[in-house]
């Protein structure tokens, strides 16, 4: 079996006298969606700032494509791509430059990139606005143009942040189908989102973090059972007192764990 | 009208606010002790002015001075900041979707522009005109009530006509300039321009009021040129109807005091009406951009490397802002101007121009000048490169540099490359004019030499300070050009390595008689010693992680 594009082991992050992160593993393997879900405040963007090097963390190891983050951050960031939840590019750069910009950055060959540019640009329905200044793109521009940005180098690992708030319902099926290809292809996916029908239909697997524990996590027919991700994510939320150890699992959530073991 | 209060309340906090929420208890304290001295010492200047005029027994002109000078206030400060105020204010939406009216909302914005004017024109003109009339009294010379009313109403109504032409022309202006394509650079460089233009003005008339022989001339005389300033000046009529309400006796001045007020008041109502009626139009043309900016969305680039792409980028970054351009990059523009005029008037005039007051011989003061002028340059060239706020600047794009596969060396190289080699290009062309000028070779070497390690020197001194505590959540990058730890910190730096050497080079040359070798070998080991300093900052530098986001 492959190794995981993701491996998470012992994932602790404080802040001041606050955990927010209790020391929770997750792995993703290649060709393979995972939806991370929680409530707000739950984690999740602590989890994701660590894994892509926006946010350093206290203990345990991240690995991406079997590259430590933190030891060796470069060659982690070349497998990896992260689209926040609040895309923000540099104003004075209109879209093609920010896509130029990600495309030296990466290496990505100058013949190869108009070709990726151009059907991406066309698939999201952005050739025309990628002549104009990013500060003048509304909010669903911008996080195509961060889409288009993450995607035109080919990573191994797709990271994204509420990826479906301020898209259009043609954007959103078009990023949907994306996703599907990527993980068709072999490379993997990462995405929280709110909108658990989606992460339902869309994931092979589903971590839901509470109050920095992950509650649940693995494959998402095991996970959900013959409920819905809706009754489990409220039956996991609803459990009470979260305790300072790790409880016993509500769902099968043994570290690490792959979807396919 | 309770509404209308909270409206103008939140305006001027607006306007008054620090545009970064991290800003430090302390920095901001020191700021203001900072603004309050500044604004202390322009009080003295305008004081000192008063008194000189009034002594002169040029009171009609101190007043004609004070409605330029309130016209002006009301003009300058309204230009800049009416667009982000009026036109592109960040809470447009929030107050259009909110129960109050259009015109509480004009009179809001434009009353916290208003009241910052006349803050403004009062910080000069009280001053002025109370020391005038204080000195006035103590010479036998009695004030009327009147002249206490005029002086205020200067103060209250003066900028009114500055303020109503700034409004128009800045909506104009940022309108044509939202439909270039490189509207924001233009904008910066018309920035630029005009401040460039006002510091050769300033310079050509000292020149010029040098050139007159005050030393010879006869207090008639004198008396008789200020006046015949004031008749010029009563030709704009904001002017003239002050001075008669001034020296106007009974009725009569207080009849030109009310045209004065009257006027103003008309033409504040009209803008008041005229922009109340139209704003919701007038804000939606502004920002109604041309969708004709296409043409190169398919054109292929060639590949660049990692760091000529975060070089490119970090240019963006600077010219995009134009307070960041006009604060740490005008040095750069100042040291060629600076060996232009070298290169024009040599070393002769610039010794003469120094030395006018003063018994010595301008010749003997080339030799001093050409010791010390390694000092000069590098003090005007270095004074705030950008690279010490380059971190900070980032602002929410460094997400982009925390996830991209970019390395700390290359990250902070970036950020200092672009500038260091701007720096050396404008060193370069300032050398090349020196040459021109008549300065020594090896004194020239000297000045490029030394101009560029100290602008290397202070920008990583300001980046290490930036890289400890960056700011990365600014609204403005004013703040950050203008008023951050680390731009603050290489003005003083530069400025007191420049200071100190150039006086020691300067004093050992010219009184302890060291030969001129010695100045140079003391300078060149500055060099040197800057040079590795510098090296030092950048190894400890991009050991460094690239900073977080909090």
């Amino acid at each position: 079996m492959a190794s995981p594009i993701l491996d998470v082991r012992g994932f602790v992050k404080r802040y001041g006298t606050k955990v927010a992160a209790h020391g929770y593993s997750l792995a993703v393997e290649p060709g393979s969606i995972l939806g991370l879900v929680g409530t707000n405040g739950a984690g999740k963007t602590t989890l994701i700032k660590a894994m892509v090097g926006v946010q350093d963390f206290d203990e345990g190891s991240i690995a991406i494509c079997g590259h430590d983050v933190v030891k060796d951050p470069i060659a982690a960031k070349m497998h990896l791509a992260y689209v926040p939840d609040t895309p923000w590019v540099y104003g004075f750069m209109t879209g093609m430059a920010y896509l130029e910009f990600v495309c030296d950055i990466f290496g990505v060959d100058s013949a190869q990139r108009r070709g990726i540019i151009q059907e991406l640009a066309e698939r999201l329905e952005m050739v025309d606005a990628l002549a104009d200044r990013a500060d003048s793109y509304s909010h669903g521009m911008l996080q195509k143009l961060v889409v288009m940005g993450a995607l035109v180098h080919d990573p191994d690992f797709l990271v994204l942040d509420e990826p479906f708030v301020g898209l259009d319902p043609v954007a959103t099926r078009t990023l949907r189908t994306m996703l599907q290809e990527r993980a068709a292809q072999g490379k993997a996916v990462l995405f929280s989102s709110h909108v658990l029908e989606v992460v339902e239909r869309l994931c092979d697997s589903v971590a839901i973090i509470q109050a920095g524990q992950l509650r649940a996590f693995g494959p998402i027919d095991q996970v959900l059972g013959d409920e819905s991700l809706e009754d489990v994510f409220m039956d996991v939320v609803e459990t009470r007192e979260v305790s300072a150890t790790p409880a016993a699992p509500v769902r099968p959530s043994d570290a690490p764990q792959t979807p396919f073991s | 009208m309770h509404r209308l209060w909270l409206l103008i309340k939140v305006q001027l906090r607006t306007l008054g606010s620090s545009s970064s929420k991290n800003a430090s208890r302390g920095g901001i304290v020191g700021l203001r002790i900072a603004q309050a001295f500044l604004g202390l010492l322009m009080a003295c200047y305008a004081a000192g002015v008063g008194v000189g005029l009034a002594a002169l027994g040029a009171d009609r002109l101190l007043v004609a001075l004070a409605v330029l000078v309130a016209t002006l206030c009301g003009a300058v400060f309204s230009f800049i900041k009416a667009p982000g105020m009026l036109y592109e204010a960040g809470d447009y939406d929030l107050l259009m979707s909110m129960p109050v009216s259009k015109r509480d909302q004009v009179i809001a914005r434009l009353a916290s522009l208003y009241l910052t004017a006349v803050e403004l024109a009062a910080l000069m003109v009280i001053p002025m005109g109370v020391a005038a009339l204080v000195f006035m009294g103590v010479q036998g010379i009695a004030s009327t009530p009147l002249q206490w009313v005029v002086l205020l109403s200067i103060v209250a109504f003066g900028p009114v006509p500055g303020f109503v032409v700034a409004i128009f022309l800045s909506a104009l202006i940022t309108a044509v300039l939202g439909r270039l394509r490189h509207g924001k650079a233009l904008t910066t460089l018309a920035s630029v321009l005009v401040a460039l233009a006002a510091v050769v003005a300033s310079f050509a008339l000292n020149a010029a009021l040098s050139g007159a022989d005050y030393e010879n001339a006869t207090l008639d005389m004198l008396v008789g040129i200020l006046a015949g300033f004031g008749d010029a000046l009563a030709v704009w009529p904001f002017c003239g109807w002050v001075m008669d309400a001034w020296v106007g006796q009974g009725m009569s001045g207080w009849a030109w005091w009310a045209v004065f007020v009257l006027v103003n008041l008309a033409l504040g109502a009209v803008l008041v009406e005229g922009l109340a009626h139209t704003y919701t139009q007038v804000v939606s043309a502004i920002n109604a951009r041309s969708q004709q900016k296409r043409g190169k969305a398919t054109k292929a680039a060639e590949l660049r490397s990692p760091f000529q792409a975060l070089c490119r980028k970090e240019a963006g970054l600077v010219f995009d802002n134009g307070t960041v351009v006009a604060n740490d990059l005008i040095s750069l523009l100042l040291l060629v101007i600076f060996a232009a005029l070298v290169a024009i008037v040599g070393l002769d005039g610039i010794a003469s121009f120094f030395t006018k007051d003063s018994l010595g011989d301008p010749s003997e003061a080339i030799p001093v000048m050409v010791v010390i002028l390694p000092w000069i340059m590098a003090f005007i060239g270095a004074m705030a490169p950008p690279a010490a706020i380059a971190i900070s600047l980032e602002g929410q794009g460094v997400w982009l540099m925390e996830t991209l596969p970019i390395d700390r060396r290359l990250f902070y190289g970036a950020k200092l490359a672009p500038w260091l080699a701007a720096a050396a290009l404008c060193a370069l062309i300032s050398a090349v004019l020196l040459l021109i000028g008549g300065v020594p070779a090896s004194s020239v070497l000297l000045c490029f030499a030394l101009t560029v390690v100290l602008y290397g020197f202070c920008g990583l001194v300001g980046m290490t300070l930036d890289e400890r505590h960056p700011n990365f959540e600014w609204v403005s990058a004013t703040a950050l050009a203008k008023q951050s730890l680390p731009i603050g910190v290489c003005i003083f730096l530069s400025m007191g390595i420049c200071l100190a050497m150039g006086l020691v080079c300067g004093l050992g040359y010219g009184v302890s008689g060291w030969d001129a070798w010695v100045c140079d070998a003391m300078s060149w080991a500055a060099v040197l010693v800057l040079a590795a300093a510098s090296w030092l900052l950048f190894r400890r530098l991009e050991k460094r992680p690239i900073p977080y986001q909090s």
